[in-house]
């Protein structure tokens, strides 16, 4: 198998394999943190459902702090398909 | 040639990996109900159909692998070397995907398991948030599962060039890793909303209602996964 692969080829395969890559581990994080907080958040309201309201505000503030990084993974990964 | 090696490692690490999750939440369910059977052996009965009802939703995740790990063992249909990329980047993506989702749905068992050994009373309720939990918690390898049969029956055709071969590759590490942290993270609220919902049992709905929020919040890096996958396979 004899294939001719140009400069500008390998950037491009970098690139794309490079978006695969940033999206794909970069997603773990997030995913488990948020787990984490949704989790502490039904612990809280069993202790104090009068709380629910505002355990339910702070699980999503804390929630969308730890989205962050999942949303630069992604950005991270459009960049390298449509920019670069 | 090339594409029947790159189709049996595909195998390989697909069920390799993917067994490791289902295996690993199925245990966490059965010590459990152990101990909540110790503890409290008049309530065995319910422990057990829980423990088998909430194993049978975690064993799903590795039966996807398998699904993907027979097909690319017997039928790796295509020649060429981006036939070959495609068959391993198949079987990486569901042994991956299949991580997550199956300790997650795990947890959700284990805790339902504990539970029900505390307050028989709570079963229903229980069961029903456990298996509403395990579901959201089991998304994301249904991702996984679509991006490798995407990859497996549309993807290979046409000439080996190495940024098809990267996209096709990176299609499947991206659906495949991004279904780990999602599937666990909605474990990990499932499992506190069953325990919440053993607590106080009539208030029920408002863990569940908690739970979803925040494994809706919780899923949306494996949705973007998905997102870049498809765009990797048919748009670049």
């Amino acid at each position: 198998m004899a294939v001719e692969i140009s400069g500008a080829e390998l950037v491009r395969a970098a690139a794309l394999l490079g978006a695969g890559i940033s999206m794909g581990f970069g997603a773990i994080g997030p995913g488990i943190g948020e787990g984490f907080a949704a989790g502490k958040a039904c612990e809280g309201i069993a202790r104090a459902p009068e709380h629910a309201n505002l355990l339910t505000r702070t699980m999503l503030v804390g929630q969308a702090v730890s989205e962050s990084t999942g949303i630069y993974a992604l950005v991270v990964a459009l960049l390298l398909i449509f920019v670069v | 040639m090339e594409a029947k090696l790159a189709a049996y490692l595909g195998a390989g690490i697909c069920i390799g990996l993917g067994a490791v999750g289902s295996a690993l939440g199925e245990g966490l369910a059965a010590r459990d109900a152990a101990g909540a059977i110790a503890r409290q052996p008049a309530a065995a009965p319910a422990v057990v159909r829980t423990m088998l009802v909430g194993q049978a939703v975690a064993e799903s995740a590795s039966i996807f692998a398998l699904v993907v790990a027979l097909l690319l063992v017997f039928n790796p249909a295509g020649a060429g070397g981006l036939r070959a990329v495609a068959l391993f980047a198949a079987g990486l993506c569901m042994g991956a995907g299949a991580l997550g989702p199956g300790v997650g749905a795990g947890l959700p068992a284990a805790a339902a398991c504990r539970a029900v050994g505390r307050s028989p009373r709570s079963l229903p309720r229980v069961t029903t948030t456990m298996l509403v939990g395990q579901a959201v918690a089991q998304t994301p390898s249904i991702f996984a599962l679509l991006v490798a049969f995407l990859i497996l029956f549309l993807k290979g055709e046409g000439a080996f060039t190495l940024p098809a071969a990267a996209a096709v590759l990176g299609a499947g590490i991206s659906a495949g890793f991004s279904a780990v942290g999602p599937g666990l993270g909605a474990g990990f609220a499932a499992s506190a909303a069953c325990e919440a919902t053993a607590r106080r049992p009539e208030r029920a709905a408002l863990f569940l209602r908690t739970m979803l929020v925040g494994q809706a919040v919780s899923q949306s890096t494996s949705i973007y996964g998905l997102v870049v996958a498809l765009v990797l396979l048919f748009v670049v």
